[in-house]
C-alpha cells in the first residue's frame, strides 16, 4: 500500500483498475501461450513415457529437444500472463519481481543447503557402504556418535581444542581489528600507505591459506613464523638474561607468534570497523566535547556504542572463517573416504554442534550491548 | 611585514594548557606511527622475503651475507619455481576458472541482494535469515551430500529423461562448482549477498521510484538505474570473490580433486613432496643451473618462490584496485 502513495499519477489509476473487474477475454497472446504450454507439456510428457518404457529415439541429441521445450514452456508462461501482470499493483508487481531476483538463490539454498543438511543428518545415524555406483545405507541409530564421542581417540578432543581455539581467537580478532580500524581512522601523513599495507592480508591470507601453510611450512606466513621463532628468540634470550622464569618466557614467546595470526586474519574486519567509524556522525563527536567528555568516555559512550552492530555481524563473520579454516573442517574428507560417510557425517553434525556453540556464547550477550542508530 | 610578525607572537603565546595539549598530541602521534609500523612490518617482510629469496642464487641461500640484500642475483630459482607449477598452463586456466567463478558469484548475489534491500515480498525476512545461516553453517559440513549428489545430477528427475534415463557425473570437473557458485552457495556467497543488500539499501529510493514513474519497467531500472550506482559495491565484491576463489581449495579438494590446472592446488600438492617434486622436472632444468634436490635450504627456498608465483597476480590485482576497493567498502557501506 505504501508503495502506491508513492508513486504519483500511477497509484490511482491501479486502484481503479483493481476495483473494476475485468471481464475475462481470450487475447492472441494468451491463446498463443496456452497452445506455447500445451505443446511443451506435451513434449516433456512424451519424454516422460519414453523413459518409463526405455526408448530413446533422440539418442544424444535428446538435450536438444529438452531445452526447446523448456524455453517454450517458460515464453508460454510469459504470453499466458503478460495481461495479468499489466493490471497488477504496483506493490504486488514488485514482489513478483522480488522472487524472480531471488530465484537463482532459492533453488540453490533448497537444492545445495536444505537437501544437503537433511541427508548429511540422516546420513550420520547410517552405515553406508558404497557397491557399484550406488549406496548401501544401513540404519544404526547413534552408533557413529557413540564411537566418535566414546571411542575416538582424537576426534572429541580436537573438537574441544578447536572451539576453545575459535573462541579466543574470535575476542583476540575483534578487539585488535578494532583498534587497528581506530588506528587507521582520522587524518595523519601516510594514511593511504598505511591503510594499503594493512588490507594486504585480505588478498593473501584468507583463512584457509594461512592454515595449509602452517602445516606445509611453505607460503609467505611460514616464513614470517620463522622470523617470529627468531623474534621470539631474542626476546627469550633477553628475558632470561633479566631472570623471568621460563613458564612467563614461553608465554610471551607463544604471544609474539599468535600476533602474526591475528593480524593476517583480521584484515576484512579492520576494513568493516574503518567503514563503522567513518559513518559515525561527527556531530555526536561534537556533543561529547562540548559536554566535557574525556576522551576514555568519548571512546566508550560514542565510539563503541556506534560500532557496536558492526561488532555483531564481525563478530559472526569470525567465527565462521575461523571453524572454516580449521585443520578439523579439513578432515571430513579423509574421514569420509577411510571411515565411511556415515562416520565423516556424524563428525561434520558435532562439528556443527561446536559452532553454534560458540555463536551462542558470543551472541547472546552481545546481542542485548548492541545499540541501533536509527 | 612587521605587522604579520607581531600577530605570529601573540597567537604563538604559549601558555601551559597549549603545552600539555601539544604534548598529548605529539605523544599520540608517536604512538600512532610506531604501531603502524610495527605491524605493517610484520605484515610486509614475509612477502619482501620471499622475493629475496626467489631472486637469490642457489648458492648463496644462507649465506649471512645474503639475508635482505642477495650477493648475486639470478633467475633460477624462478625458472625452477616456473617449471614446477607448470605456470604456462596453470596460471591461464586458473584466471579462467577464477573470472568465471567470480562473474556467476556476483551475478547471483547481485539479483539477490537487490531483491533483498528493494523488492520486498512476504515471507521474505525469513529467507534472509536463511542466507545468515548459510554465512554460519561452514560449508565443508554439508559438502559430502553434495558430492553424492552430483555424481548423479538429475535435477528433479529432469535430467535422465534427456540424457538416455542416466543422470550427469558432474565429479571430476570444474562444472559444479560453476553451478553452486550461479546459484548463490558458492564460496562464502551469503556474505555477498549481506554486502550488497546494504549496498543497495544505502540508495535513495527515489532514483527507482522516478524511474518508474517515467515508465521504466523493473528490468530496465535495475540495470540501468540501480546497477551504475552499485559500482563501489561491485568492486567490492568482485575483489574479495576473486581473491577467496583464487585461494580456496576446499571445494576443488571435494569437486576436483583430480584438477591439474589449478594454481594454488598444484602448489599444495607440489609442495608436499618438495624432493620428488625438484626430481621430477630435473630433466628440463638446464645443465647450467645450480640444482641441489637435497638440500633442504634450496627446497624451502623453491617452495617459498612457488608460493611467491601463486600469489604474484593477486599482488598485482591489489595494486590495480586498492584505493577504488578501499573506497569502495567505505562507500557501499558493508555497514548499513
Amino acid at each position: 500500500m505504501k508503495d502506491r502513495v508513492h508513486i504519483a499519477g500511477t497509484p490511482a489509476l491501479n486502484a481503479h483498475k483493481a476495483r473494476k473487474k475485468v471481464p475475462f477475454k481470450a487475447t492472441p497472446s494468451f491463446i498463443a501461450g496456452l497452445v506455447l504450454i500445451g505443446l511443451s507439456l506435451a513434449a516433456i510428457a512424451l519424454f516422460i513415457i519414453w523413459n518409463a518404457k526405455g526408448v530413446y529415439p533422440l539418442g544424444g541429441k535428446s538435450w536438444i529437444a529438452g531445452a526447446a521445450s523448456s524455453l517454450m514452456l517458460i515464453v508460454g508462461l510469459i504470453l499466458l500472463f503478460r495481461e495479468r501482470y499489466a493490471r497488477m499493483s504496483f506493490g504486488k508487481k514488485t514482489g513478483m519481481w522480488g522472487i524472480i531476483f531471488l530465484l537463482p538463490w532459492m533453488l540453490g539454498f533448497a537444492l545445495f543447503f536444505i537437501v544437503p543438511m537433511g541427508r548429511e543428518l540422516l546420513f550420520s545415524f547410517e552405515e553406508i557402504k558404497i557397491q557399484a555406483g550406488s549406496l548401501d545405507e544401513k540404519f544404526i541409530w547413534i552408533e557413529n556418535y557413540r564411537y566418535l564421542i566414546r571411542e575416538d581417540p582424537n576426534f572429541i578432543r580436537n573438537l574441544v581444542e578447536t572451539v576453545l581455539e575459535v573462541l579466543l581467537y574470535t575476542a583476540l580478532i575483534i578487539v585488535f581489528s578494532l583498534l587497528c580500524a581506530i588506528l587507521l581512522n582520522g587524518k595523519f601523513f601516510g594514511r593511504s600507505i598505511a591503510r594499503a599495507i594493512f588490507f594486504i592480508p585480505i588478498v593473501m591470507a584468507t583463512g584457509l591459506m594461512l592454515d595449509r601453510v602452517s602445516n606445509t611450512e611453505g607460503l609467505l606466513m611460514a616464513q614470517s613464523q620463522e622470523e617470529q621463532v627468531y623474534g621470539a628468540a631474542i626476546i627469550s634470550k633477553l628475558l632470561f638474561s633479566l631472570g623471568v622464569g621460563t613458564e612467563i618466557v614461553a608465554y610471551l614467546a607463544n604471544a609474539v607468534n599468535d600476533i602474526f595470526k591475528v593480524v593476517s586474519l583480521s584484515g576484512i574486519q579492520i576494513l568493516i570497523f574503518l567503514a563503522a567509524l567513518q559513518g559515525i556522525p561527527p556531530q555526536l563527536y561534537e556533543v561529547a566535547k562540548i559536554e566535557g567528555a574525556t576522551s576514555y568516555q568519548t571512546f566508550w559512550k560514542v565510539t563503541v556504542v556506534m560500532v557496536s552492530p558492526m561488532i555483531l555481524t564481525c563478530t559472526l563473520y569470525t567465527i565462521s572463517d575461523l571453524f572454516l579454516s580449521s585443520d578439523l573442517a579439513g578432515t571430513f574428507q579423509d574421514v569420509a573416504i577411510l571411515q565411511g560417510y556415515g562416520r565423516s557425517a556424524a563428525m561434520s553434525m558435532l562439528f556443527l554442534v561446536g559452532v553454534l556453540l560458540v555463536i551462542a556464547v558470543y551472541i547472546l550477550p552481545l546481542r542485548k550491548a548492541v545499540f541501533y542508530y536509527d | 611585514m612587521t605587522n604579520a610578525k607581531t600577530k605570529v607572537r601573540t597567537h604563538k603565546k604559549i601558555t601551559p594548557a597549549m603545552v600539555k595539549k601539544h604534548s598529548k598530541s605529539v605523544i599520540a602521534a608517536i604512538l600512532r606511527y610506531t604501531l603502524l609500523i610495527c605491524l605493517s612490518y610484520l605484515i610486509l617482510a614475509p612477502i619482501l622475503s620471499n622475493i629475496v629469496v626467489a631472486v637469490t642464487h642457489p648458492a648463496d641461500l644462507g649465506l649471512s651475507s645474503s639475508i635482505w640484500i642477495p650477493m648475486r642475483l639470478s633467475t633460477q630459482n624462478m625458472h625452477v619455481a616456473y617449471l614446477i607449477l607448470n605456470y604456462s598452463k596453470t596460471l591461464p586456466s586458473t584466471l579462467l576458472y577464477t573470472v568465471i567463478v567470480m562473474l556467476l558469484q556476483v551475478a547471483c548475489t547481485l539479483l539477490a541482494g537487490y531483491s533483498f534491500a528493494r523488492l520486498k515480498f512476504k515471507g521474505q525476512g525469513v529467507l534472509f535469515a536463511c542466507v545468515i545461516a548459510t554465512i554460519l553453517v561452514p560449508s565443508q559440513i554439508i559438502m559430502l551430500p553434495q558430492y553424492l549428489y552430483f555424481s548423479d545430477f538429475r535435477l528433479f528427475g529432469l535430467i535422465p529423461l534427456y540424457n538416455e534415463g542416466k543422470g550427469l557425473n558432474l565429479l571430476n570437473q570444474p562444472a559444479i562448482i560453476y553451478i553452486l557458485s550461479a546459484l548463490g552457495m558458492g564460496l562464502k556467497s551469503g556474505l555477498y549477498i549481506y554486502i550488497f543488500r546494504q549496498t543497495f539499501r544505502g540508495l535513495p529510493k527515489e532514483l527507482e521510484q522516478a524511474a518508474y514513474v517515467d515508465g521504466a519497467g523493473f528490468v530496465r531500472t535495475f540495470f540501468r538505474i540501480v546497477l551504475p550506482c552499485a559500482g563501489p559495491g561491485l568492486i567490492t565484491v568482485g575483489t574479495l570473490s576473486f581473491v577467496w576463489n583464487w585461494n580456496d581449495t576446499s571445494f576443488l579438494s571435494w569437486f576436483d580433486p583430480r584438477n591439474a590446472n589449478n594454481l594454488m592446488f598444484m602448489y599444495i600438492k607440489r609442495t608436499a613432496n618438495m624432493k620428488q617434486a625438484l626430481d621430477g622436472i630435473s630433466s628440463k632444468v638446464p645443465g647450467t643451473y645450480t640444482y641441489l634436490t637435497d638440500n633442504i635450504l634450496y627446497q624451502n627456498a623453491i617452495n617459498k618462490t612457488c608460493a611467491l608465483a601463486v600469489l604474484i597476480p593477486l599482488i598485482i590485482l591489489y595494486l590495480i584496485v586498492q584505493r577504488r576497493f578501499v573506497q569502495g567498502v567505505e562507500r557501499s557501506g558493508i555497514v548499513g
